[in-house]
């Protein structure tokens, strides 16, 4: 019985990379423009702000808890943030630190309404998703806005062969990594995901951690809009649309459980990548567009029914009473 | 070697929860290089008093003191600062975490801010050879058996180099193995000169480990000393005690001839329920007996398919005819009253007239087939009162306004409604007054005399005596013994707290 | 100086009387209390608020929002949560509008509708009652394949030019009142009294108090589970006839996640809580009534679009949170 368990357990763990492995050679054996060095440069830079604003997200779902708001903070920061540079003509700097500042209020806001007030993850950042979107509007976020030529021409920006944004990101998944992996907070992480209860009678101060993971996931939705606008080179209304959904199923997709304490930072990447390349792939063969989401849902809901079975795998406390 | 001295003693604990004295002007006293057995059934205190050494609870008067200076436990962290430990029965793991990470979740070396996993991991290998584990520190918690995993909960407790160790019942899951390196163990901590405590029902494996005994009874320490002056029998006496519940319902008469309605045969729930084989009479009060972790809930649980078992076959005998029954199907058959009535039986924010009438709808409905007739129902529900002497101002009153008794008496009223022929009772009688215990129990005498046969569980041994027609007593998962209604509590006491070896009873 | 909460006088059992009994008649007037104050005053202010005209107008608007807080209702009563339901609503809209625009007659069409929420419906209670598996995730799920099957059977373009029987025939008035709010009050009715007054229903309360209780009581758990997933389904099929041909067209924009947050606060606030075990279809109608409303009202007196989402983000917060207050207490 427990050697069957282990073997699905592991087809569960390594399966992802097989199917993206087959993937792979599917899309290269049909489309030969897919598998071009330039190609995946170019996805990689597409998909860096995405990855960035959805890296805090991921501590958030390590707890065991979730983050519907990161859109809309993402949404919020950056409307914050264009109004200041383009209205106000503040000064770059402090744009973009208030842009991250404000970032992180919001995920704090989130982080109280959930430890203090005590209302569920899944309400309280469902909730917070209309109402930050909802204050984005209003702070003008509404209108496409240009940014500022100063930001807008990093853009092109290369590190090496790798556009900037794309270098960011590899660097902000490895600095997460090893604080998931290395410092006491990231072991604290895991734990109160695991069982928060006992990590709660073992000493762990559980709440805290909890609004810290909200706070790390506010600043990274923050971040990574700046980054998003510097892309477009516009404050566009429909920013961080639609990223609460694609972000938590990058998530899963990577290996990082819904139910907590499981996965690990890198899976982001595998996620992500998973995620896109079937698009660009099919883009390369000319699929028609629409299928995409119907495509991104099924992924989706494979990702989700296996981590509910992965949970499901690990036997219950056996206590006598 | 631990040169400087050790003493703890506890001197005139007091603790009351609400509605009970937990612990009676208690005094107790440990010192190093001593491993103490602490006896006592349930409720007896000896949890309680050790909870408040391990800093979840706080004495309301009496003082602790250590070395003769007065000390507080204000919690868990604070008992292991000043250097008590306690492992605790259930384990308290962080499953998908490593080792090391269980054991030094708050105390990790650091280096720049970071880990130092090489540290942390020699830090672990020390201590996890102290305990003679050549268990790898990388390894995830949830690979090592339960076993292991309890002796992980042991090395945490010996990161802070504790001077005393509480153990509560730390091999309900070993192995004999394991139990062996496990005695080891704390014969060597002893000879480090840690002060050791020992909870346990099983009175086997106190002698050949431990130095002294205390025996607790009812919140007060019956009896302490060396364990040279407390054979078996002492013990099983010193528990035992006299008891003055003069109203004791008693069976007027006693099934002698067998009329079996129910065998179960074999039974296995791997590490919960072992080898279980028993039968049932017609009319018969079966009482089972044993102390807390015997696995009796888990019984009633695993016949009635709440739980599930790997192997074992129920058998129902209706008019001579025995037919093979799943423990699912046995549940429509079966009046199922729950240990837990507050949060297993009861639905509390329900009126009592739903909580009555739940289990038994169908009987009440009108001429649509669907829909309750509410007269009806009202009616039924009105004679179960009456007939049960449930004390309530009104029907739509919230059960959970309801005192113990009264609350019990609603979920027996629930199944006499549907008129089962068995009836699985789990602690039918615990925690209600001692008027109402009486009514219960002539409720229960009455349901014998129509027939209906009866499994009743209790850990309040004097209500069960004179009640039953047999005694079947577990402990750790088997059945130990078997005794006729004439058995008397020092027999039964001494079946609790036996080991039942393979294939033989003792 | 002895807290009130320690004066054992005034205890039944264990419970504090007076905390119980204001928070069992406060907690269920509030919404309604909130509601006339806010009308009142909105009415006083504003010329064209209480016209015959804008009340029709505002129960039409909560009609759609009203009719699946009914079918959700079910769900959050058994204890679960269904947040797939608009999405369902949006496919299962797309569907009929799909097969009317290739000829079926809308009678079918609307056959149609109700089985295919009905089936997603099935599947999430299929995973949930037999699978075992969290709801959340199980509906989470869902809304995700519901939404992007939406959006590729549609292409991202709305589909319009539907019979005009059909849009007709369903926004058809009776004596002023359009057909929707009727179904919507007639359901809701029949609804409540069946959850109120027949076996199933009492089953279903049971089970969402205590389900382990509901085991031992020998009620069939999984079943009753899995059936208000499935009538939750149904009433996203139902409410898909009512907006395909209130907007005489179907999108994927008609099942967004806004929409399952107005769903949920309007059950929530109209006293059907998260936790289960309480409330009635009729309290979510209300609750719908309620949440339009301040739509309605802040609309009226001149407050931006943008502002009305997030005072109802934090209200929706406030509700659920109060709601948690309360079952915390009388635990």
């Amino acid at each position: 019985m427990k050697n069957t368990n282990i073997l699905i357990n592991r087809l569960l763990k390594y399966g992802l990379y097989f199917a993206l492995l087959i993937i792979i050679v599917f899309f290269a054996y049909i489309a030969p423009s897919f598998i071009t060095a330039n190609n995946f440069i170019d996805m990689l830079h597409t998909l860096a702000p995405n990855l960035i604003m959805i890296s805090g997200l991921a501590f958030v779902v390590l707890t065991g808890a979730i983050d519907f708001s990161v859109g809309s903070i993402a949404f919020l920061a950056a409307s914050i943030g264009t109004y200041l540079m383009v209205v106000q003509k503040v000064p770059l700097i402090i744009t973009l630190s208030v842009i991250v500042l404000s970032a992180m209020i919001a995920g704090f806001l989130n982080g109280i309404i959930v430890e203090v007030i005590k209302v569920n993850p899944l309400i309280t950042t469902f909730g917070t998703m209309l109402a930050y979107r909802g204050l984005g509007y209003m702070i003008g976020g509404a209108k496409y806005t240009p940014i500022p030529e100063s930001l807008a021409q990093l853009h092109n920006v290369k590190i090496g062969f790798l556009y900037m944004d794309t270098a960011v990101a590899i660097l902000i998944v490895v600095i997460l990594y090893l604080i998931q992996y290395r410092t006491v907070f990231g072991r604290h992480l895991m734990a109160v995901g695991n069982d928060r209860e006992n990590a709660r009678k073992l000493g762990v101060k559980t709440s805290s951690i909890s609004i810290r993971a909200f706070v790390i996931s506010g600043f990274f939705a923050g971040f990574g809009s700046i980054f998003y606008m510097i892309q477009g080179g516009y404050m566009t209304p429909r920013m961080g649309q639609g990223l609460e959904f694609t972000g938590i199923a990058i998530v899963v997709i990577g290996g990082i459980s819904l139910f907590g304490g499981e996965g690990s930072i890198l899976g982001l990447l595998t996620g992500i990548f998973t995620f896109y390349i079937v698009e660009n792939g099919l883009q390369h063969i000319g699929v028609s567009p629409y299928i995409y989401p119907f495509l991104r849902g099924g992924i989706i809901f494979l990702a989700m029914y296996a981590d509910s079975l992965k949970t499901k795998f690990h036997s219950l406390r056996k206590v006598r009473t | 070697m631990n040169n400087s001295h050790f003493k703890l003693s506890m001197q005139n604990i007091v603790k009351e929860f609400p509605g009970v004295k937990a612990l009676d002007k208690v005094n107790f006293e440990i010192e190093q290089g001593k491993i103490m057995a602490l006896i006592g059934a349930n409720g007896a205190g000896k949890s309680t008093l050790m909870n408040i050494l391990g800093g979840i609870h706080q004495q309301d008067t009496g003082e602790i003191l250590i070395n003769g200076k007065i000390i507080t436990i204000k919690d868990p962290l604070d008992a292991s600062k000043k250097g008590i430990a306690f492992v605790h029965q259930e384990l308290t793991a962080l499953s998908k975490l490593r080792i090391m990470d269980n054991m030094l979740i708050n105390d990790y070396p650091t280096k720049l801010g970071l880990i130092d996993d090489s540290e942390a991991k020699v830090i672990c290998k020390k201590i996890l050879k102290r305990i003679g584990s050549d268990l790898a520190p990388e390894d995830l918690m949830e690979d090592i058996g339960p076993g292991d995993q309890q002796m992980i909960e042991i090395a945490r407790a010996l990161v802070h180099k504790p001077k005393l160790i509480l153990f509560d019942e730390p091999t309900s899951s070993l192995s004999k193995k394991e139990k062996d390196n496990l005695f080891k163990v704390i014969k060597k901590l002893r000879e480090d000169g840690v002060a050791v405590v020992y909870i346990t029902h099983l009175l086997d494996e106190i002698y050949g480990l431990c130095d002294e005994v205390m025996v607790m009874r009812n919140g007060r320490v019956v009896s302490s000393g060396l364990i040279d002056e407390f054979p078996k029998d002492r013990i099983i006496c010193d528990l035992s005690g006299e008891d003055g519940r003069k109203k004791n319902v008693t069976k007027k008469s006693f099934i002698v001839k067998d009329d079996v309605v129910l065998v179960v045969e074999d039974l296995n729930r791997s590490g919960i329920l072992h080898d279980i084989n028993l039968s049932l009479n017609k009319g018969e009060v079966l009482g089972i007996w044993g102390l807390m972790g015997s696995g009796r809930t888990e019984l009633v649980r695993a016949l009635v398919g709440l739980d599930p078992i790997e192997s074992g076959t129920i058998y129902s005998i209706c008019d001579g005819h025995k037919k093979q029954i799943a423990p699912h199907d046995l549940r429509q058959l079966v009046g199922l009253v729950t240990e837990d009535r507050r949060n297993e039986g009861l639905f509390q924010p329900m009126t009592v007239a739903i909580n009555l009438s739940i289990a038994n709808l169908k009987a009440f409905l009108g001429k649509s087939g669907v829909f309750i007739d509410r007269k009806k129902e009202k009616n039924e529900v009105e004679k179960t009162i009456k007939k049960l002497n449930i004390v309530v101002s009104s029907q739509s009153q919230q059960v959970r306004t309801l005192s113990g008794g009264n609350q019990q008496k609603v979920i027996l009223g629930r199944w006499l409604q549907r008129n089962p022929e068995l009836f699985f009772l789990d602690e039918p009688i615990k925690g209600i007054d001692v008027n109402a215990k009486a009514e219960v129990k002539n409720i229960i005498h009455e349901l014998t005399i129509s027939g209906k046969s009866i499994l009743i569980i209790s850990s309040e041994i004097e209500e069960l005596l004179g009640f039953c027609d047999r005694y079947l007593v577990m402990n750790r998962g088997s059945i130990t013994a078997e005794f006729p209604h004439t058995a008397t509590k020092e027999q039964l006491m001494e079946a609790s707290l036996s080991a039942r070896e393979k294939g033989i009873m003792q | 100086m002895t807290k009130l909460s320690d004066r054992k006088d005034l205890h039944i059992g264990s419970k504090f009387i007076i905390k119980e009994e204001l928070v069992k008649h406060g907690i269920a007037a509030l919404p309604i209390i909130i509601v006339l104050l806010a009308s009142l005053i909105i009415g006083l202010r504003v010329p064209n608020f209480l016209t015959a005209r804008n009340v029709i107008n505002i129960l039409e608007q909560s009609s759609a929002i009203g009719l699946m807080a009914i079918g959700l209702s079910f769900v959050f009563i058994v204890g679960g949560m269904d947040i797939s339901i608009a999405a369902n609503m949006g496919l299962s809209g797309i569907v009929g509008a799909v097969l009317m625009r290739i000829g079926l007659p809308p009678a079918l069409a609307c056959v149609v509708m109700i089985l295919a929420g009905t089936l997603i419906g099935m599947i999430n209670g299929f995973a949930v009652a037999y699978l075992g598996m969290i709801p959340f995730v199980v509906t989470l799920s869902m809304m995700y394949v519901a939404a992007g099957a939406s959006v590729y059977l549609t292409e991202a373009t709305s589909i319009s030019g539907l019979p005009e029987i059909f849009v007709n025939t369903i926004m058809m008035r009776i004596w002023k009142i359009p057909l929707p709010v009727i179904v919507v009050v007639i359901f809701s009715i029949t609804a409540t009294k069946f959850m109120r007054s027949s076996y199933l229903g009492r089953w279903v309360y049971a089970v969402g108090t205590n389900i382990k209780a509901a085991e031992i009581a020998g009620i069939p758990v999984r079943g009753v589970k899995f059936w208000a997933y499935a009538l939750a389904g149904s009433f996203a099929g139902l409410t898909a006839i009512l907006n395909t041909a209130r907007l005489a067209s179907a999108s994927a924009t008609m099942g967004t996640s806004v929409i399952v947050l107005d769903v949920a606060s309007s059950a929530v606030v109209g006293g059907v809580s998260m936790y289960g075990g309480v409330g009635t279809p009729l309290g979510a109608v209300i609750g719908a009534l309620l949440i339009t409303l301040i739509s309605n009202s802040m609309n009226m007196i001149g407050v931006s679009y943008y502002l009305t989402l997030v005072v109802k983000g934090f209200v929706i917060i406030a509700f659920i949170g109060f709601d948690y207050w309360i079952r915390r207490g009388n635990e």
